[in-house]
């Protein structure tokens, strides 16, 4: 427990943000001499710089300063300049609780650990519909990956909170700088790819202080989110699944038909419609009427997505043309290996971690249970991976088999009528 | 002639159950390996139930949530849970209790039985008319006695919040009988910071009488044996009436910064009767919380004896319902909340009344459905009331 760590935080005219997080990072409970704290300013215009040269730390502080090149280039800027083994990414807007950096090295069991770290987002009093949503958006990820079964994916990768060995961070060759948004999950799945461990640390706690989201910024994140997705299909085609590019593709109902026409051929005029449209949400929320709103506001949040992936294909056929495409790269992995339940559970979930394969075929001596197929983007199956399968997925085929070998029964008591 | 109330495990079955002369039925409580896993009537014929011949059904009756468990048994999931490190939050268990010594003893005697987690035991007694609970609970060792002068359940219940110790607090009716595993089962499903509630099922003690057995039919308590997690999210907040109630159930204890106090205005002791855990807990889902319904958190409840008290607690359900209906609309500004006393009587009170006047089998008494709309008539008015004078004490 003696590794060195670098902190490093990206950040954007967030100062009062920023002062905040130092302040709290003077009181982790890991030694002073082992962490170096660096800040990179993309592109700050407020009195972040000068916050910072006055600032009395009593760590190691470094200031980098580069112009609105995006958080992916600020964290790669930071992790060159970084001298510690471990690698500690913290968003600016968060509040580490004082034994963060500590569970974050803790966490590491050897160069191929990845911790990801939690962040509880407090709910504020008179919490709009929006912060209602967010705060259970962040909670029910948080809650799955505190799961003993989890099966971690590339999108478990968030990068607000989360940790990675300096050499694993630059054999997978950093974040990719192309990406304005996105560039989490696809530094998640080079990761995934490359075999490393992700664990959720629920101890490496910070508040999410989320205090600048407003309804038209996170509907300006969708339209980013949607040309990320494509730019994030192209380089990584066997997880377009995972993203929302395909849900528009030909369409059959009238009224999603109309949206994509609107969108491609007039979007000047269907973006001043979307954009007096939170007005509207705003309204329905003073009333209170739920269903109108979230129904609307799943549709302007489709809207502002697909007007992400209008900004850079200009035609519905080209959205067709690379949806088939992209598609058509997907290389079927189709080796699958066979799973005996009969061999003993414990010896069957210790084999599956040994070869760590990623799709089965599950029996139970001659009775077929099911088989499980290729998730890309996820993790190689792990033996705990079967149990939630087992008695979700296959539980009637699993039960039926299971009785029929008498290895469960339900004769609990001896009926003098056989039954 | 009455129901007897049976508790059985499949593990552990006898060949009969005799001595049930006094009884024309049973309702069964089924678990499997302690857990609640279904719940069945049966006839008791010359005073005794041979198991052998209700086998089939019992089996039938909790199929799938028994297999549920067997799967999960055999792929030792919960050997996999424990090594979690979920660490669940102390508890202080709540008991407001008024003038009832006799059930209150009852409740402390199961309480006592619970395994000892560091949970600490208050009983609220509010606005007493005799010295007799405070004898009764210094009778107890390390039973903590609070007096709540204003009279009112949810004073009693904000007053057991301001006083509990623990982070989450406990509630128990005091004509309650918790099981064994209740506190536990309440307590490991605080993990998420959204959950601030937890209700647990809740099964009749008995049913010796005519106004038990009314009380049960009209108004069963138990809401199922799957566990599930209710927010604002997949359902309508302000339908809260499946949820569960404040006879059995928990909150953190920083729901009174979080969500606010119950409403002095509402339940037991003020015109209003009841409603006062449902609209507590349709301001959690609200303000963006979630409630976790868990089965495993048993309780039996001792409901009401004679077909008067029946009536009366009914007639008061009635008036609670329309009483915390008016509080969302007039106080929250719930708009939604208007169309509740259509859906409620077209699609349940209606058809219930039409049933029972065309004496369809299984049909609730036309009685109680009509004592229960005349409360529902009464809600608006008592609320309004009960508000002025909670206004005027303040003053």
């Amino acid at each position: 427990m003696n590794k060195s760590v670098s902190l490093i935080v990206p950040t954007h005219n967030r100062c009062y943000s920023l002062k905040r997080l130092l302040d709290l990072v003077g009181i982790q409970t890991y030694p002073f001499n082992l962490l170096e704290v660096i800040i990179v300013g993309d592109g700050c215009t407020d009195e972040t710089a000068v916050m910072l040269k006055q600032y009395n730390a009593p760590y190691s502080l470094l200031y980098l300063e580069q112009s609105g090149l995006g958080a992916a280039t600020a964290r790669n800027a930071g992790a060159a300049k970084a001298r510690g083994e471990i690698l500690i990414f913290l968003d600016d807007d968060i509040e580490p609780e004082a034994g963060l950096i500590k569970a974050h090295v803790q966490g590491h069991a050897g160069l191929n650990t990845v911790t990801i770290g939690y962040l509880p987002m407090p709910m504020p009093k008179k919490a709009t519909f929006h912060q209602v949503s967010l705060a259970r958006y962040w909670e029910q990820k948080y809650s799955s990956m505190a799961d003993v079964f989890y099966r971690y994916n590339y999108m478990d990768l968030l990068s607000g909170n989360f940790s990675v060995s300096a050499v694993l961070f630059n054999k997978v060759n950093k974040f990719d700088p192309q990406f304005r948004c996105r560039e989490d999950y696809e530094l998640g799945i080079r990761l995934i790819k490359a075999g490393a461990d992700f664990i959720f640390l629920e101890n490496a706690r910070g508040l999410h202080r989320d205090e600048f989201t407003t309804l038209e910024k996170s509907f300006n994140r969708k339209r980013e989110e949607g040309r990320a997705d494509l730019q994030f299909a192209a380089k990584h085609p066997d997880l377009i699944h995972n993203s929302s590019i395909v849900s528009f593709s030909r369409k059959r109902r009238f009224g999603a038909k109309l949206l994509v026409y609107f969108t491609f051929n007039m979007p000047s005029a269907s973006d001043n419609i979307a954009r007096s449209m939170p007005a509207l949400l705003r309204y329905y929320e003073r009333k209170k009427y739920r269903t109108w709103y979230h129904q609307l506001n799943g549709k302007l949040n489709r809207y502002w997505y697909l007007r992400g992936i209008t900004d850079a294909l200009k035609t519905e056929k080209e959205l067709e043309y690379f949806i088939q495409k992209t598609m058509a790269a997907i290389e079927v992995d189709a080796d699958k290996l066979r799973v005996d339940l009969n061999e003993g559970l414990k010896n069957s979930l210790s084999h599956l971690n040994q070869v760590r394969p990623h799709s089965i075929s599950i029996y139970l001596g001659n009775h077929f249970i099911g088989d499980v197929l290729p998730k890309p983007g996820y993790e190689p199956l792990k033996g705990k991976h079967l149990k939630p399968i087992l008695s979700n997925q296959f539980h009637e085929p699993l039960m039926q088999a299971l009785m029929i070998e008498k290895i469960i029964n339900r004769q609990f008591f001896n009926d003098p009528h056989g039954n | 002639m009455a129901t007897a109330v049976l508790d059985l495990d499949f593990n552990n079955f006898p060949e009969k159950v005799d001595g049930l002369d006094a009884y024309k039925r049973a309702l069964i409580l089924l678990r499997y390996k302690a857990r609640p896993v279904g719940k069945i009537y049966i006839p008791v014929v010359n005073g005794t139930i041979i198991i052998a011949d209700f086998y089939n059904d019992f089996l039938f009756e909790s199929a799938a949530i028994l297999s549920h468990w067997q799967v999960y048994e055999y792929l030792a999931i919960e050997e996999d849970l424990k090594i979690n490190g979920y660490m669940p939050p102390k508890a202080t268990i709540a008991i407001c209790t008024r003038d009832r010594p006799q059930d209150l003893k009852k409740c402390l005697d199961a309480l006592m039985k619970l395994p000892a987690d560091g949970q600490e035991v208050l009983v609220i007694d509010n606005s007493p008319s005799t010295d007799e609970t405070k004898n009764l609970v210094s009778a107890y060792d390390g039973v903590g006695y609070v007096l709540e002068t204003s009279a009112g359940l949810n004073n009693a219940r904000n007053r057991a919040l301001r006083e509990a110790c623990n982070e989450v607090v406990v509630f128990t009716d005091d004509d309650a009988t918790p099981d064994s595993n209740w506190l536990r089962a309440m307590l490991k499903n605080f993990r998420s910071p959204l959950v601030v509630c937890v209700t647990g099922l809740t099964m009749p003690l008995e049913l010796e009488t005519d106004g038990q057995e009314a009380f049960e039919a009209y108004n069963p308590f138990g809401k199922g044996f799957t566990r599930k997690v209710y927010s604002s999210h997949n359902r309508n907040p302000l339908s809260t009436g499946e949820v569960g109630a404040g006879a059995n159930m928990a909150l953190r204890k920083n729901v009174l910064e979080t969500i606010g106090s119950f409403d002095a205005a509402l339940d037991a002791g003020t015109v209003t009767q009841s409603g006062g855990d449902h609209e507590f807990f349709a301001r959690i889902l609200l303000a963006g919380y979630h409630i976790v319904y868990e089965p495993e958190a048993l309780s039996w409840h001792r409901h009401r004896r004679t077909l008067l008290e029946t009536r009366k607690a009914i007639h008061g359900y009635g008036i609670g319902v329309y009483a915390f209906w008016t509080k969302l609309f007039i106080e929250e500004g719930e708009i939604g909340i208007l169309k509740f006393p259509w859906y409620w009587f077209s699609k349940t009170q209606f058809p219930n009344l039409m049933r029972s006047l065309l004496r369809r089998p299984g049909s609730m008494s036309f009685n109680l459905i009509a004592t229960e709309l005349a409360g529902c008539v009464k809600g608006p008015r008592a609320y309004l009331k009960a508000r002025k004078k909670v206004k005027n004490s303040k003053m």
